[in-house]
């Protein structure tokens, strides 16, 4: 009578080994919370071209890399999935595996969906691999209400207004910024921003392995986070809610990427009428204006594209203004598409800041930095947001230049 | 069937009859393979074929997307003792290690001499155990909050203190693995408590009363009778302790995951962290194996104190 | 020491050590009630945070008692939408029931041909089943994530219930070949001679006689494939197939505005299946573990 259950159970699982349905394509992402997007992205590009396509959520991020990457070392490289630009995305092209897209960047850009400055970001060598499926840009959002209790006009515009727009914000009462460490990568944000603030060409020598982590460089940027700790700026770190002290109004700003509208849009903190954003001004008047850009690719395997050339038709659609509209209209998420709604006030307000100032545009840390040394260094910066002291931002210093020499003794 | 009629039996019976046995031997063999067979293929292809795949992945060049199928040698092997936080991995878990065997222990031992006998000694037991039923996983997130800044512990000793305390528990980097550690106890050391109290109940009571009866003193009475004939149970304990200790992942992964730094990682969850993370596989696969071979040699050690203790019992 | 045992005043004393001895008796039972609240101050927090609102929780002192009882639906509701417990608890449970049945089956299958069938070298193969216990499962992460990855058996419901059940036969399997061989041997051999098949021995004489064994085995896999975090996260980490532990661990490890009453919650409602078979079936656990030793 037991056995007979579990022979049972055993033909149920036999019938459920069997089951696994059978989809034309595969669409793999690990963006959580886009559920709705990627839903509307799914159907419309399945209509597009006529392809049976299922998306597929993986999270952890460092689970769901895992399994692509393992995929593609088993020869078997899925056929649609989203991944990281910079380094992470030219390793993933020196594999041989991954389309090329130029035919349909050409096509974009004459439709004037992109400009060129797009499509750098999604090349490796000249040649685009990937669509976006986003792009956003790192300013600091601010409390507008903070700002006016505090007495400040307008945003800041030089280094000394935002040192004068923080200690009046001391004095009203706010903690300058929100700072959490949470997920395990935060801690590059500061890091990075202060690096391009103080020195854009350096940053970026950091993630070549040409400007060491222990230099005067690093050294300049670290003393100015040290400072703003000394003074108060940060609210603590070993908070677990990456907004909450955004959305209490104990701390009035928040450097972050623009799509963190969107989450502070949904805790009741409506873009444009409570929130504004201001890129974080440089250092001096030396320095080269700039702005941190993510952006996320969408890939595609060679093999797959050959087999299935409506594949490509798939890709049209993801790319076209449609497309980011549904994103937009689902998620707050910008596509970057020129041609699409800006999808708050947010994503406006830094169109209007990236036209008037034409920053130079610099690929964020996380995906300009070699991945093997993504995580290893990211939970340094962790370590000292955690303990910010000058003797932890010594010894955080000579652990990341010791990491970071490891790895390009070894290129 | 025939019997044979005329006696006594032929040399040919007695052969026949010894080939009818000798089939029905085999006939059983093969109905017993019929039966083990499905256990020994699902452990054959799940556990036994994996090891030896691990083995072999360990010697490639294997991360990220390529090198499965380039000879590494014993590269991975020696690029575990370059890593610039290796030390703190092997302090970590040399503290995993001592702390998981001798602090659920002394706990559990003290324990169990505390509650034998006392009233209620049931209902005590169950308590005491209950933690041990509850995932590590829920465990670690409840003492997360426990450890907060504004946490539990934090709470109590600043009532104690009568001023306000906001320590980080996980989040400075001499204080995350003896916290985990904690957590580790106050999970572990019902099972010890429970296992030690089982042992008890298995030595006479005869000697014991004899020695109080002479005047022993208890502590002369546990340091002599008791302690002695409990030392297998002592062993058997010790030796899951040793095993727990080493692979712990789910406390440490649910309570630190990198916090801060890599400074709380043993060895079991750097091999994860390497692997999983920085999907560096050879590595990873090398690591277990050095894990591995760490936490078989310890415990056939163990084994064999045991075995040798248990001979000078009898 | 030669003692007189009638002697009216040896038992005087005896009598007198037997009340001493009981007295301190109650001062164990108060270091004992002392110990005990102390080491459960983590379940009163458990218990008074899931009444909790987050707004409460981040205004009032972890240790103030709720103001009211009525948030703790609201939790639960958070808890199961926000995490998708719901589903994972679906999971995980058919993970357990079937991962410990079948586990539990085939080792007292085994169990049986090692024990009451006339194998040879059966300790060989005994040995070579239970060979897969020796190494900490960091050993099998490796190939396995690989391995099902190739098959495609990687984020699939069967795979899961595959490898859980792999894993949980070697214990068994020791337990059981222990306590079938302690089984007298007249009873089959009664069996068999009546004309029973190998299969009615098993299932109808020697399975009833291990009855205790098998509820304790499978309790104690039941358990560890309930709590288990580390094969699901790496084998199942999608929505659809993955495990309660998954789904507590990403609710408490994403930076997102569940508040730590919420977390906390789902961390009890983790826990409920578990406790409550230990509630119920405490006398199985206990004994589990002698079997264990």
């Amino acid at each position: 009578m037991r056995v007979s259950t579990l022979l049972a159970s055993a033909a149920i699982t036999a019938a459920g080994w069997t089951a696994a349905s059978a989809q034309d394509v595969t669409f793999y992402y690990d963006k959580s919370g886009w559920d709705e997007g990627f839903a509307a992205l799914i159907e419309g590009a399945s209509e597009a071209s006529g392809l049976d396509i299922a998306g597929q959520q993986q999270t952890p991020t460092d689970r769901y890399q895992a399994y692509i990457m393992s995929s593609i070392a088993g020869g078997a490289t899925p056929a649609i999935f989203t991944w990281w630009n910079g380094k992470q995305l030219d390793s993933l092209v020196e594999t041989g595996e991954i389309a090329d897209l130029t035919a349909l960047w050409d096509e974009a850009i004459e439709a004037g969906w992109f400009s060129e400055a797009e499509r750098e970001l999604f090349s490796v060598d000249g040649t685009p691999y990937a669509i976006p499926l986003n792009v956003a840009r790192w300013p600091v959002l601010y409390n507008k209400d903070a700002f006016e209790a505090a007495g400040i006009e307008q945003p800041p515009q030089s280094w000394d207004e935002l040192i004068a727009a923080a200690d009046a914000l001391k004095e009203a009462g706010y903690v300058p910024f929100n700072a959490p460490a949470v997920g395990g990568w935060m801690g590059f944000i500061w890091f990075s921003e202060l690096m391009i603030r103080t020195d854009p060409d350096a940053f970026v020598g950091l993630t070549d392995g040409s400007v060491p982590y222990d230099g005067p460089e690093v050294q300049r940027a670290m003393e100015i986070w040290t400072d703003f700790y000394e003074r108060g700026y940060f609210t603590d770190a070993r908070e677990q809610d990456e907004t909450r002290f955004m959305v209490n109004e104990e701390a009035a700003m928040y450097l972050i990427g623009e799509w963190t509208a969107g989450i502070l849009a949904n805790r009741g903190m409506e873009p444009g009428e409570q929130i504004g954003a201001f890129l974080l001004p440089p250092i001096d008047a030396e320095t080269e204006n700039s702005v941190i850009v993510e952006a996320a690719p969408i890939v595609f395997s060679a093999d797959a594209m050959e087999e299935m050339p409506a594949l490509m038709d798939a890709a049209r659609y993801l790319m076209s203004p449609e497309a980011g509209n549904a994103l937009g209209a689902a998620n707050g998420i910008y596509s970057g598409n020129l041609m699409t709604d800006a999808p708050n006030a947010i994503v406006s307000d830094v169109n209007a800041i990236i036209a008037e100032d034409a920053p130079r545009s610099i690929v964020r840390w996380w995906e300009a930095v070699p991945p093997e040394l993504q995580g290893d260094l990211v939970s340094q910066m962790n370590a000292f947001m955690l303990d910010p002291t000058e003797e932890n931002a010594q010894r955080v210093m000579d652990d990341m230049q010791a990491l970071n020499e490891s790895y390009w003794a070894f290129q | 069937m025939s019997a044979p009629l005329n006696p006594p039996i032929s040399q040919a019976i007695r052969a026949e009859a010894r080939k009818r046995e000798i089939a029905a031997r085999r006939r059983s063999g093969r109905v017993a393979l019929l039966f083990i067979a499905p256990a020994l293929g699902l452990v054959a292809l799940f556990l036994l074929f994996p090891v030896v795949f691990n083995l072999g992945l360990s010697f490639t060049r294997w991360q990220r997307f390529s090198g499965l199928d380039e000879f590494g040698g014993l590269m991975n092997y020696q690029r575990l003792f370059m890593v610039p936080y290796f030390s703190d991995v092997v302090i970590n878990t040399a503290m995993w290690v001592i702390g998981a065997i001798t602090l659920p222990l002394a706990f559990g031992l003290g324990l169990a001499l505390l509650l034998r006998g006392v009233p209620g000694e049931g209902l005590f037991k169950s308590l005491f155990f209950l933690p041990r039923v509850l995932a590590p996983a829920a465990v670690g997130t409840i003492w997360f909050y426990v450890y907060a800044p504004d946490g539990v512990i934090n709470s109590l000793a600043g009532a104690a203190v009568g001023q306000d305390i906001d320590y980080g528990w996980l989040f400075e980097s001499h204080t995350i693995t003896p916290a985990i550690i904690m957590t580790f106890v106050w999970q572990t050391l019902g099972i010890n408590m429970v296992l030690l109290l089982l042992g008890m109940a298995a030595i006479p009571r005869d000697p014991i009363e004899a020695a109080h009866v002479d005047g022993a003193s208890s502590w002369q009475i546990f340091r002599h009778i008791v302690w002695p004939l409990l030392l297998p149970t002592v062993f058997v304990v010790t030796i899951l302790n040793v095993i727990a200790g080493f692979t712990a992942f789910d406390l440490i992964w649910v309570m630190a995951n990198g916090y801060p730094a890599q400074r709380s990682l043993s060895l079991a969850v750097y091999m994860y962290y390497e692997t999983f993370s920085n999907s560096r596989w050879a590595f990873g696969a090398a690591i277990a194996v050095m894990l591995s071979a760490l936490v078989i040699l310890v415990s056939w050690a163990l084994t064999v104190m045991q075995s040798r203790v248990e001979e000078r019992i009898r | 020491m030669a003692v007189d045992i009638s002697d009216p005043a040896f038992i005087e004393t005896l009598k007198r050590r037997e009340r001493a001895g009981q007295k301190p008796s109650y001062l164990r039972l108060a270091i004992a009630v002392v110990l005990l609240i102390a080491y459960l101050v983590p379940f009163y927090y458990l218990f008074v945070t899931v009444f909790k609102t987050t707004d409460e929780y981040l205004r009032s002192s972890v240790l103030d008692l709720p103001t009211s009882l009525a948030p703790f639906w609201d939790n639960v509701v958070q808890a199961w939408t926000l995490g998708g417990m719901g589903r994972a608890s679906i999971n995980s449970m058919s993970y357990a029931v079937l991962g410990a049945g079948l586990a539990t089956a085939l080792a007292a299958g085994a169990a049986y041909g090692l024990t009451r069938l006339k194998l040879r070298s059966a300790n060989a193969w005994f040995m070579l089943i239970f060979a897969g216990t020796l190494f900490p499962f960091q050993m099998f992460l490796v190939p396995l994530f690989f391995g099902f990855q190739r098959t495609g058996l990687i984020n699939t419901w069967a795979g899961m219930v595959l490898v859980y059940t792999a894993i949980c036969i070697p214990f068994p399997l020791l337990v059981l070949r222990g306590s079938f061989g302690a089984i007298a041997r007249e009873i089959d051999e009664a069996a068999r001679i009546e004309g029973a098949s190998e299969w009615r021995v098993f299932a109808s004489m020697i399975l009833p006689n291990a009855k205790g064994p098998l509820i304790a085995l499978f309790l104690i896999q039941f358990t560890f494939v309930w709590n288990d975090l580390l094969f699901s996260s790496i084998l199942a980490g999608s929505p659809e197939v993955r495990s309660i532990m998954v789904a507590l661990q990403a609710l408490q490890g994403t930076y997102s505005s569940t508040g730590p009453n919420v977390v906390v919650t789902a961390s009890l409602i983790s826990s409920v299946p578990t406790v409550v078979l230990f509630i119920f079936l405490r006398r199985y656990f206990m004994s589990g573990l002698q079997l264990g030793t």
